[in-house]
C-alpha cells in the first residue's frame, strides 16, 4: 500500500514539476516564435469592390485547367484557412493538381457597412467577382468551390445565374436548417431558432465578430476552451507544433464583424425559417429555385461536423436539378476538412479529379 | 537590457530553479520509510507537498504577471493569456485531484462530505478558465457589475436621491444575487419595482415636473435594463452551476466506486484525461436542451436591451460634446449606402448604354461601308 501511495506520489510530484516546465518552456517558445504566417500562396489582387477583393492565384503547374474555379469563402471567420500553411494548403494542394484558382476575400466590415445586404452579397460582389473572373479567363463558364456558408451562397449564386456555372462544388456547406436544427450536434442551428435577431442588428449595426466566437467556443467548452490549451502545452517542445498551433488559434480568433442587415437576413430566411430549402427566399425580388442548378454537383461534408451537421449538408442533393451529382463524406470535423491529414491526402484530389473530368 | 533579453534571463532562473528544487527534495519514500508508516509517510510529505504547491503557485502567478506585462509586444499575447488560464485551472484543479485522492480512498469514505467541501472554491476553479473567453465587454461586465450597478444608480443619483434611501438595503440584496441567492434577487426586484412606482412613476405623471424628465426617463429605462440584464445573467450562471455542481458530485462518486473496483485513475494526468470530457458531455446535454436555447435568447435580449438603452444614455448625455453621435454617423451611413447605390445603378445605365452604342456604331459603319460598297459599284457600272 505504502509502496503504492508513495509510488502515486511521486508520479504526482513529477507531473507537477513536468507540467511547470512546460508552461514556462510554451510560453518561451511562443514569446520566441515571431509572427507564423498563414495566406502565403502567391496570388495577385486582379478586382476589388468596398471591402471585397477578388485575388487570382499564380499558376503551379505549365497545364492549367481551362475552366476557372472561383472560392467563394463564408462570411464568418477568414478565407486563409484554406491556405493556413504551406504543408496544409487546399489552395497550394488544388494549385499542384492544376486548377486555375481565385478566390474572394470579404474583408472586414466594419460599421458603415450595417447597410449591406445579403441580395448586395449575392448581386452585386458575387455577380462581379464572377463577371471578372469570366472577363479575365476568357471562359464562358467558371467552376465555383463554395465553403461553409459560402457554399450556402454559391448554391444560392447558382441557382440565379445557371448560365455562368459550368460545375458546383460546395464543402460543409448548410443549405437544410431545419434538419440540421434536429441533429444532435446541431447546437448554433438550435440556438439561433430563438434568437431575437432584429433587435440584436438595430442595436448594434454591425454584429461584433467577437460574440460569434464565443457562441463557437461554447459548441465544446471543455474541448475548445480548456483543453487543446492543455494539450498543446505538452507538445510545444518544437517551435514547428507551436508555429502551427498558433496559426490555427490566431485563425480562430480572426473572426470579422458581421454586416449587421445581411446576419438578420441570414438568421431569420435561413436558421430560422429555412426558406432555402423551402423555396420561399427571393434575391432581389427573384424567387431563388435550387432546381434551377442543373450543372455537376459535388456536396462534401464531414461526418463529425459540430458546426455545420452532416444532416444540414446532405439534403443538397436532392434538392437540386442536376443529374450529375456526388455526395462524399470524409471523417473529419469542420475544421479538419481544410486541416487534417485525411483532408490534405484525399480532399484537393477529390476536388481537382472531379473538376478535370468535368471540364470540356 | 531589452524587455525580451530581461524576461530571457528570468525564464533561465526559473527554470534553473525548477531543476534545483526537483533535485533538492528527495521523492524516493523508500529509502526513508517504512512500508508500515503510511500514514507518517503521508504526514511527512505534507509539509513538502504544500511547500511546493506554495511556490509552484507563485511563481505561476509571478510568471503569468510578468507575461502580461509584455502585452501587445508579442503577436500572439491572446493565445498564451488563453494558454495560462488553462494552466491555472489544471494547476487548481490539481489541488482538488490531491485532496480526493487523500478523502475518497473506499467504500468507507463519504463522497457528500467532500463535495461539500469543494463546492464553492471548485465552481471558481472552473469558472474563471472559461471568463476569460467571453469578448472584452461581457468579460468586464461580468467583472465590474457592482461597480456597473453603482455607476447607473450615481449617475441618476440628483433626481433620485431620495429614492435611493434603500440603495444600501437595494445593494445588500444585490451583492446576495451576486452571489447566487435567488431569493435576493426576487425581492430586490419587487422593492425597485415597488419603490419606482411608489414614488418615481407618480412623480413622473407630473407633466411641468421637470426640464430633465426625458433625460431621468432614460437613466429609469437603463437602470431598469441593467436589472433585467443581471436577473437573467443570474439565471443563466444558476443552470450552468447546478451542471457544474451535478457533474462535481457525480466525479466524486464515480471515483469512489472506481476506488472500489481498483480501476481509478493513478495519476492527475489521468484523472483529467476521465474529468474534462464528463464535464464536456454534461454540458453538451444541457446546451442540446430547448429551455437552454430560450434562455440563451433571453441572456442576449437582456444584453441587447441593456446595450441599447446605455447608448441612448450616453448620446444624450455627451450630446453638448462637439462630435458626432452615433445617430448622426448611422444618418452619414445611410445617406452613403444610398449614394453608392445610385451610383452603381448609373453605372449599369451607363454600361448598358456604352454596349447599345457601340452596337449603334457597329451598325451604322456597317451600313455606311454596305452604302459605300452600293455606291462604288454603281459607279463602277
Amino acid at each position: 500500500m505504502s509502496v503504492i501511495l508513495s509510488m502515486d506520489m511521486e508520479k504526482t510530484f513529477n507531473e507537477i514539476f513536468a507540467a511547470q516546465k512546460k508552461l514556462i518552456r510554451s510560453v518561451d517558445v511562443l514569446l520566441n516564435l515571431g509572427d507564423p504566417q498563414s495566406d502565403t500562396t502567391c496570388k495577385d489582387l486582379i478586382y476589388e469592390e468596398d471591402k471585397m477583393q477578388l485575388f487570382h492565384y499564380q499558376p503551379l503547374t505549365k497545364k492549367v485547367c481551362k475552366v476557372p474555379t472561383l472560392i467563394i469563402y463564408a462570411l464568418v471567420n477568414r478565407q486563409y484557412m484554406m491556405d493556413i500553411q504551406q504543408d496544409r494548403s487546399v489552395i497550394r494542394n488544388l494549385l499542384e493538381l492544376g486548377l486555375d484558382l481565385y478566390i474572394i476575400d470579404w474583408g472586414y466590415p466594419t460599421a458603415q457597412d450595417k447597410y449591406v445586404t445579403l441580395d448586395d452579397y449575392i448581386d452585386v460582389y458575387i455577380e462581379n467577382a464572377v463577371n471578372e473572373v469570366l472577363k479575365r479567363s476568357g471562359a464562358e463558364k467558371l467552376n465555383i468551390l463554395g465553403v461553409c456558408q459560402g457554399g450556402t451562397f454559391s448554391a444560392i449564386y447558382t441557382a440565379l445565374n445557371p448560365n455562368k456555372v459550368k460545375n458546383l462544388v460546395t464543402m460543409v456547406a448548410p443549405i437544410d436548417f431545419e434538419a440540421g436544427a434536429k441533429s444532435e450536434n446541431g447546437l448554433l442551428f438550435k440556438w439561433s431558432q430563438e434568437m431575437n435577431i432584429d433587435n440584436m442588428v438595430d442595436t448594434y449595426g454591425v454584429i461584433p465578430g467577437e460574440l460569434l466566437n464565443l457562441g463557437f467556443d461554447m459548441l465544446k467548452p471543455f474541448q475548445l476552451m480548456l483543453n487543446k490549451y492543455i494539450n498543446i502545452i505538452d507538445n510545444m517542445d518544437s517551435p514547428d507544433t507551436a508555429a502551427n498551433f498558433v496559426r490555427m488559434d490566431k485563425w480562430i480568433l480572426d473572426s470579422p464583424d458581421q454586416a449587421g442587415e445581411t446576419y438578420r437576413r441570414f438568421i431569420k430566411d435561413f436558421y430560422q425559417e429555412n426558406k432555402l430549402v423551402k423555396g420561399t427566399l427571393e434575391i432581389s425580388d427573384r424567387v431563388v429555385d435550387l432546381k434551377n442548378i442543373t450543372m455537376p454537383v459535388l456536396t462534401i461534408y464531414g461526418e463529425q461536423d459540430h458546426i455545420v451537421p452532416a444532416s444540414a449538408t446532405i439534403p443538397f442533393n436532392d434538392q437540386v436539378g442536376s443529374t450529375d451529382k456526388e455526395l462524399v463524406a470524409f471523417s473529419v470535423g469542420h475544421i479538419g476538412m481544410y486541416v487534417s491529414a485525411q483532408s490534405q491526402n484525399l480532399l484537393a484530389p477529390k476536388i481537382a479529379e472531379w473538376i478535370m473530368k468535368r471540364e470540356k | 537590457m531589452t524587455q525580451k533579453d530581461l524576461l530571457g534571463s528570468w525564464l533561465d532562473f526559473q527554470k534553473k530553479a525548477f531543476d534545483f528544487w526537483q533535485e533538492s527534495i528527495d521523492i524516493n519514500p523508500q529509502d526513508k520509510v517504512e512500508d508500515k508508516t503510511t500514514n507518517i509517510f503521508e504526514e511527512s510529505m505534507k509539509p513538502v507537498q504544500e511547500m511546493i504547491k506554495k511556490w509552484v503557485d507563485s511563481s505561476t502567478d509571478l510568471y503569468s504577471q510578468g507575461i502580461k506585462k509584455f502585452n501587445d509586444a508579442y503577436p500572439q499575447q491572446e493565445i498564451i493569456n488563453k494558454l495560462l488560464s488553462g494552466a491555472n485551472l489544471y494547476q487548481n484543479l490539481n489541488k482538488f485531484w490531491e485532496d480526493l485522492k487523500l478523502n475518497i480512498t473506499g467504500q468507507d469514505s463519504d463522497p457528500n462530505n467532500f463535495y461539500e467541501k469543494w463546492n464553492q472554491d471548485y465552481l471558481k476553479i472552473v469558472s474563471n478558465n472559461f471568463a476569460s473567453f467571453l469578448p472584452e465587454q461581457m468579460r468586464k461586465f461580468f467583472d465590474e457589475s457592482l461597480d456597473i450597478y453603482t455607476m447607473t444608480t450615481a449617475a441618476g443619483n440628483n433626481f433620485s436621491k431620495p429614492w435611493l434611501e434603500e440603495a444600501p438595503h437595494l445593494q445588500n440584496l444585490l451583492v446576495k444575487s451576486m452571489n447566487g441567492d435567488q431569493a435576493a434577487y426576487i425581492e430586490f426586484n419587487k422593492l425597485w419595482s415597488d419603490k419606482f412606482a411608489s414614488s418615481f412613476g407618480k412623480i413622473f405623471d407630473i407633466p411641468q415636473f421637470s426640464m430633465n424628465r426625458e433625460q431621468m426617463q432614460k437613466q429609469m429605462k437603463l437602470f431598469n435594463a441593467l436589472i433585467n440584464f443581471i436577473n437573467i445573467i443570474n439565471r443563466f450562471v444558476a443552470v450552468l452551476v447546478k451542471v457544474n455542481q451535478e457533474t462535481l458530485e457525480k466525479i466524486i462518486k464515480d471515483y469512489q466506486e472506481m476506488i472500489i473496483a481498483g480501476n481509478n485513475p493513478k495519476t492527475f494526468k489521468e484523472f483529467y484525461e476521465y474529468w474534462w470530457p464528463q464535464n464536456e458531455a454534461a454540458y453538451l446535454k444541457l446546451f442540446a436542451t430547448p429551455e437552454f436555447s430560450k434562455l440563451l435568447a433571453q441572456v442576449l435580449e437582456a444584453g441587447v436591451n441593456f446595450k441599447k438603452e446605455y447608448d441612448n444614455f450616453l448620446e444624450k448625455q455627451l450630446k453638448f460634446l462637439p462630435y458626432p453621435s452615433k445617430t448622426d454617423m448611422d444618418s452619414v451611413y445611410k445617406t452613403l449606402d444610398t449614394l453608392k447605390r445610385e451610383v452603381r445603378a448609373l453605372k449599369k445605365e451607363i454600361a448598358v448604354l456604352y454596349e447599345e452604342f457601340a452596337a449603334l456604331k457597329e451598325t451604322k459603319s456597317k451600313h455606311i461601308a454596305k452604302s459605300g460598297n452600293v455606291n462604288k459599284s454603281a459607279k463602277e457600272d
